[in-house]
């Protein structure tokens, strides 16, 4: 389904990104972890389409597409979501609105009729309550004063209005208290299965114990230095990144 | 002298004593020494010129050209009418064509309000009209005041007695008919609302035909103790037109005043919305929304005199501003020595969608008094990145999203319009006017 290959960013001349080599295939989930600053919401945002990055070098294939070539509404169409580590607040615009445009702006470019109101409402009714949201909140501004926690929820939800093909989860779990953490990791187990995949950015072992991942990779300096199981993922709990970092000191 | 080698100041001078030769019977009258004091004042001032501190950025001379007729009589059909009414709306409609009421158009009014020929009144000598008109609306501080009260030869007196609650808004209706010619108007009402008594206006500027269309329009306005008025003000006319408006209001003790203006449409706006808090624990909220784009100019003046205490007035305008165009925000609130536990708000926001675009704002505040809280603020730039790439992140295209961002910036004023079939109608406007056609 994704296919990395030597990709090279870089922000205000700054390089980030350093050769990240990642596949991804239809029905695995992916966890990325590693130390702060260490390019993991670089790299969700490269593949989302942000233009603050500069990709000098490298390819990255979705579904045998050129991604890089794509405005990010193009590639939110074909199939990629991000679930934003900060997402931003949109004062006077309701999160149903917000929410009806999107998916009818995605249905219309893949020449699908759009949804009328009762069929939209009927869905948002489900899918909240899926995340055990309050459907009072779709008719507030999107993300406008809501806590952290109602933000990170607020993400997932879109992302099960939207049902990506490619979700990238940028430390969705910061943030969430325990029983939230149970909730959004239930919400993106259901909508698990064999024509999707999910990129799962995190910090915590915690969330992999919901959400089991088929590959962990540790992302250190704009590159990918250690792939393995979900064992890697209990590993870094209880060794912290050092030994890494000593490895690849060693190596070098 | 002909026509084509008259200056326009000349037409005007003309203009004025045809129509005070057309006033026979009242000769004699106030009606006549009111003109008559405001066109000496005219023809001594004339248009002021970009020198002047309040035209400063507003070049009215980019406007005047000689081709303009003072056709006062016209008449439209019920047919065109009807193109340019509220869907929806229950009003009462009063229509005015090039500044004359059209009993023909307009609607049967409710008991509670009546309204009158401001000439008639002066005919039969009303007390009212006689010591009030033209008082509120100073023709000495205004160019535009003294041209309109100099040329209009009647004016709609809209009087609500005292205690009445009317529901119904009142709509007016004012066209300017420029089919055949490029047409001058002066539309003249005088608004009157009594003690404990409550109205609802609406009024809307329009232009039909392809011809250039200038309406100078005043609106005297006096709100009665404990009184409410509101006032909504909607410029949509074609991009030929010229609206130069002044609604000067007088406020009494407890009574309350509001006045949301959006300017959709023309070439050239100059709106001077002026407020007297005249009596204690008065209020007065005056909002505004402007869209701009191509070379048009918007500008808004306004004046909040706090002249007794424990008042208060908030003063919110947004601009959305594309292309060459300019807009001006001159806001002015004086605090008068007696006007203490005054709180004075202010805010203007503009969005610049293009490096051409401009926005001259100027907020002057003028405090005598010491117990006050006054703020203001003014804020401009472009639309926010980070919101636009959430957006597009989430499917929606470059165009769309700006147009969803552009409404967010816009529902803050349109919320205060709490009359649902205007909002209606004003938001299917804009949407076609940021190309956001809905999905
Ligand atoms: N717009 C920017 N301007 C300058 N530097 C930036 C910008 N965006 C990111 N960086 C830098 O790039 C590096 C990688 O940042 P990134 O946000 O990708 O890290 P991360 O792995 O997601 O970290 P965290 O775990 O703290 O979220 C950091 O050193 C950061 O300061
Ligand atoms: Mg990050």
């Amino acid at each position: 389904m994704l296919r990395i290959e030597e990709l090279y960013a870089s922000v205000e001349e700054k390089e980030i990104l350093k050769g990240i080599n990642l596949q991804v295939k239809a029905g695995e989930v992916h966890a990325i972890m590693g130390p702060n600053g260490s390019g993991k919401s670089t790299l969700a945002s490269v593949l989302a389409g942000r233009t603050d990055y500069t990709v000098t070098s490298g390819k990255v294939l979705f579904e045998n597409k050129e991604l890089l070539e794509m405005s990010p509404e193009e590639r939110a169409q074909a199939g990629i979501f991000l679930a934003f580590q900060y997402p931003v607040e949109i004062p006077g615009v309701s999160t149903a609105n917000f929410l009806k445009t999107a998916m009818n702006e995605i249905r219309k470019s893949k020449g699908e009729e759009t949804l009328d109101a009762m069929d939209f409402l009927k869905l948002m009714k489900q899918k909240a309550a899926l995340l055990e949201l309050d459907t009072s909140f779709l008719q507030r501004s999107l993300n406008e004063g809501f806590s952290g926690g109602e933000k990170k929820k607020n993400e997932i939800f879109q992302m099960a209005m939207l049902e990506p093909k490619l979700a990238v989860l940028d430390e969705t779990d910061s943030g969430l208290d325990i029983d939230a953490l149970k909730i959004v990791a239930n919400g993106v187990n259901s909508l698990r299965n064999n024509n999707n995949a999910f990129i799962v950015v995190t910090h915590y072992q915690r969330l992999l114990d919901y959400i089991i991942p088929d590959f962990v990779h540790v992302l250190y300096k704009g590159k990918i230095v250690r792939s393995g199981g979900k064992e890697l993922a209990l590993e870094l709990e209880e060794r912290g990144y050092d030994w890494i970092k000593e490895e690849i000191a060693e190596t070098v | 002298m002909d026509q084509e080698n008259m200056t326009l100041l000349q037409r005007l001078g003309n203009e004025y004593k045809r129509s005070e030769e057309s006033l026979n019977g009242l000769s004699g009258s106030k009606f006549h020494e009111i003109r008559r004091k405001a066109m000496d004042i005219f023809s001594q001032t004339g248009f002021p010129t970009t020198r002047h501190e309040e035209w400063k950025y507003t070049n009215i001379f980019s406007i005047l050209h000689n081709g303009f007729k003072f056709s006062g009589i016209s008449s439209i059909s019920k047919e065109t009418l009807q193109t340019l009414v509220i869907p929806n709306l229950d009003c009462t409609k009063l229509v005015l064509v090039n500044g004359v009421y059209s009993a023909a158009l307009s609607d049967i009014l409710p008991d509670d309000v009546t309204v009158q020929s401001i000439r008639e009144l002066f005919r039969i000598k009303s007390d009212r009209v006689e010591n009030t008109y033209a008082e509120i609306a100073d023709s000495v501080k205004n160019p535009f005041v003294a041209l309109n009260t100099a040329l209009a030869e009647d004016g709609l007196y809209i009087h609500l007695k005292k205690n009445c609650k009317v529901e119904k808004p009142i709509h007016i209706i004012a066209i300017s008919d420029a089919q055949e010619d490029s047409v001058v108007s002066v539309p003249r009402l005088f608004i009157d609302v009594e003690k404990n008594a409550e109205l609802t206006i609406v009024y809307t500027s329009h232009t039909i035909g392809n011809n250039s269309s200038w309406k100078n329009s005043v609106l005297e306005v006096i709100v009665q103790e404990n009184a409410s008025l509101t006032i909504i003000n909607c410029q949509t006319d074609t991009s030929q037109a010229s609206v130069i408006e002044t609604i000067q209001s007088t406020i009494a003790e407890d009574a309350h005043y509001s006045l949301t203006t959006v300017s959709l449409g023309c070439n050239f706006i100059r709106n001077d919305a002026n407020v007297i808090l005249n009596g204690k624990n008065s209020e007065a909220h005056l909002y505004g929304l402007i869209l701009g784009d191509g070379k048009r100019l918007i500008d808004n003046h306004t004046i909040v005199d706090h002249a007794k205490p424990h008042c208060e007035s908030s003063e919110f305008y947004k601009y959305i501003l594309d292309d060459k165009s300019t807009g001006i925000f001159n806001g002015k609130v004086f605090v008068r020595e007696d006007a203490q536990k005054t709180n004075a708000y202010q805010s203007n926001k503009t969005i610049l969608l293009s490096d051409t675009a401009t926005i001259n704002t100027k907020p002057q505040l003028e405090i005598f008094a010491d117990d006050v809280k006054c703020s203001h603020g003014a804020t401009s730039g472009q639309l926010d990145e980070e919101q636009m790439f959430y957006l597009q992140a989430r499917g929606i295209g470059k165009e769309r999203a700006r147009a969803l961002l552009l409404h967010a910036f816009a529902v803050d004023i349109l919320k205060k319009i709490h009359i649902e079939p205007i909002v209606e109608w004003l938001d299917k406007d804009i949407a076609q006017r940021l190309h956001d056609e809905g999905n």
